[in-house]
């Protein structure tokens, strides 16, 4: 049976907060929505995750900051941003007001650091209900190793804030760049996630033409794009497998409606986009109609049909 | 889902009117009439890559001239630099084609009145944008004479910085070697009121340095990698001065006083540029 493309209903849930669409800006790529709400209109958004804060202003790495690959582009922006105060005193009513469904992420170098956000967010008047958890930062206080990396240290950040925000939807975003994806994702969740966001950016070098020395002043960033949309249809489908009751807001190298049913069918509730929006601003616009028309053409009504559809089996014809 | 109507940066498909291949350069007149309406010196757009570059996939470019008198043919020129291996940002165009452009993108020059000429400097690609600041100075009557410094030799193929419509105080000459470029930018420096200085990093910071040395007023255009050119990446961060602070090459810049910048963190020695 094929619909048409208007019949197909794209809300879905992500642990109880309802999107109109599944679409959702990827934390990192869209700011706190000014900017990019000039191409789009947020309210028919699926939902924007703003970029991650620390507990207070911090200024980044230095340029330079990014390099192209041939599928994927490595950036090291080492959270340079203006700190849950002002995300929380500015952007976030700027938000409510543009009619925005909004994840709000927080990072932190030490598992202090995630619980004082948590804490400017329990004693600020401006509701934030759905928090991403950024766990793939370097902890300070053990040589700098990434919570993302350890189940124990992993579950002791989410741990941390689901102490001090006990009813705040929690998801916390997942890096690929572990052993056992669904042993950090099991940590998580017993720590108190409702949701799980994956994947995170792949650790990547480049090494300057001219120069044959590091492109990245950190030497070292996060790999985005197309490149990792495999690695991320692998992890949503093995979380998704392990724990098939925990929602996933899938991501990684989506720029098209296709990709975005790819992850859906591997287990997402919901589907981030990333770097796509540097190059075309209005992607979720373009992406979502492709998803409804693909959606349409496999006879699915409802986008929440085709959540994890992959993992049964084929029906014969 | 809808696209929200507003007067800032916005999606616009030119339409490739002409292309022409000059040694080390491609020039293209696109017809853009609302970015050729709102565009100021300076400023930028964003023009898609050719296929299998990026991601990221768009390219970031400062309009040599703009016509603004040709109702839909009204647009700009871009000037690319032609790549050693691939087509470059323009190269594979022809007429007739649709570019999908993002602009007006960046803040514009906003030069004081100074006692004296200003000098226009620019460098390589850095040339368009010098080019189109010193139109904007000849229409505004501002007194100036502008500077650019081109891949050698500097011979008919070099054409491509000549415009049709013949400018006045303009000069096109070789780059010269580092050692030479701090003498030949304090000749251009002494006698002018400010300098406006449009290059590669490492000789936008020499050329500040030679003006700051001789207390002369200098602007820099910069052009750091920009992922998105919109503000969203902050792949083009700019440290600034005081207060380690990181600004945002795209939305806050790309034109700094060349004071604002810490160049020491800019282009540290050792470092990729």
């Amino acid at each position: 049976m094929t619909l048409h493309p208007d019949d197909v209903d794209l809300t879905t849930d992500l642990a109880g907060l309802r999107l109109s669409t599944p679409l959702v800006l990827a934390s990192g790529t869209a700011m706190y929505g000014r900017e990019i709400s000039t191409f789009l209109n947020l309210a028919e958004t699926g939902a924007i995750a703003t970029k991650s804060v620390l507990a207070r202003p911090w200024p980044g790495l230095p340029p330079a900051r990014a390099a192209t690959t041939p599928a994927g582009m490595l950036n090291s922006i080492g959270l340079q941003g203006e700190g849950i105060r002002t995300l929380l005193d500015e952007h976030l009513p700027w938000l409510a007001k543009q009619g925005a469904t909004t994840l709000v992420s927080i990072a932190g170098h030490s598992i202090d650091e995630y619980a004082t956000c948590a804490k400017a967010i329990a004693e600020h008047h401006q509701p934030v209900d759905t928090l991403e958890i950024n766990i793939s930062c370097p902890n300070v206080e053990d040589q700098d190793r990434v919570f993302a990396r350890n189940p124990d240290a992993a579950a002791r950040v989410v741990a941390a804030v689901r102490t001090v925000l006990p009813h705040t939807r929690i998801t916390a975003k997942l890096s690929p760049d572990v052993a056992d994806i669904t042993e950090i994702a099991r940590a998580c969740v017993d720590a108190g996630a409702d949701a799980l966001s994956l994947i995170n950016t792949l650790l990547g070098a480049a090494i300057h033409p001219r120069t044959l020395r590091p492109t990245l002043s950190h030497t070292f960033g996060g790999l985005s794009g197309p490149a990792i949309k495999p690695v991320a249809v692998r992890c949503i489908w093995q979380v998704h497998q392990a724990l098939p009751h925990i929602p996933v807001l899938g991501g990684g190298g989506v720029r098209r409606g296709q990709d975005a049913l790819d992850l859906t069918a591997a287990g997402a509730s919901a589907v981030s986009i990333g770097t796509v929006n540097f190059e075309e601003p209005d992607a979720a616009v373009r992406i979502t109609a492709e998803l409804r028309t693909l959606l349409a053409s496999h006879g699915i009504a409802r986008y929440r049909d085709a959540i994890g559809v992959a993992h049964r089996p084929l029906e014969p014809r | 889902m809808t696209r929200p109507r507003h007067q800032g940066p916005a999606r616009e498909d030119g339409t490739v009117l002409l292309r022409t291949d000059f040694d080390h350069y491609t020039s293209i007149e696109v017809a853009a009439p609302r970015i050729a309406r709102l565009i100021q010196p300076g400023q930028f757009v964003s023009v898609p890559a050719p296929p299998g570059f990026g991601p990221p996939g768009r390219w970031m470019l400062s309009p040599a001239a703009v016509r603004r008198d040709s109702g839909d043919a009204s647009g700009l020129r871009l000037v690319a630099r032609r790549s050693d291996n691939g087509p470059g940002a323009l190269g594979q165009l022809h007429s007739g084609d649709l570019l999908a452009l993002i602009g007006p993108l960046g803040s514009p020059f906003q030069l004081p009145a100074v006692a004296g000429i200003t000098s226009i400097i620019g460098v390589d690609h850095g040339a368009a944008a010098a080019l189109f600041v010193a139109d904007s100075l000849r229409e505004a009557g501002g007194p100036h004479q502008t500077h650019l410094f081109v891949p050698a030799p500097v011979d008919k193929h070099a054409a491509v910085w000549w415009d049709p419509v013949p400018r006045a105080a303009v000069s096109v000459e070789a780059t010269p070697e580092p050692q030479r470029w701090t003498t030949r930018v304090a000749r251009l420096a002494a006698r002018a009121g400010q300098v406006v200085i449009i290059a590669p990093t490492p000789l936008a910071r020499t050329a500040y340095e030679v003006c700051r040395a001789r207390q002369v007023p200098c602007w820099v255009l910069l052009e750091p990698f920009m992922a998105c050119g919109i503000g969203l990446c902050l792949t083009c961060a700019v440290p600034v001065a005081p207060g380690n602070t990181y600004a945002r090459g795209c939305v806050d810049g790309p034109v700094f006083p060349g004071d604002q910048i810490a160049w020491q963190h800019l282009s540290p020695a050792g470092r990729p540029t």
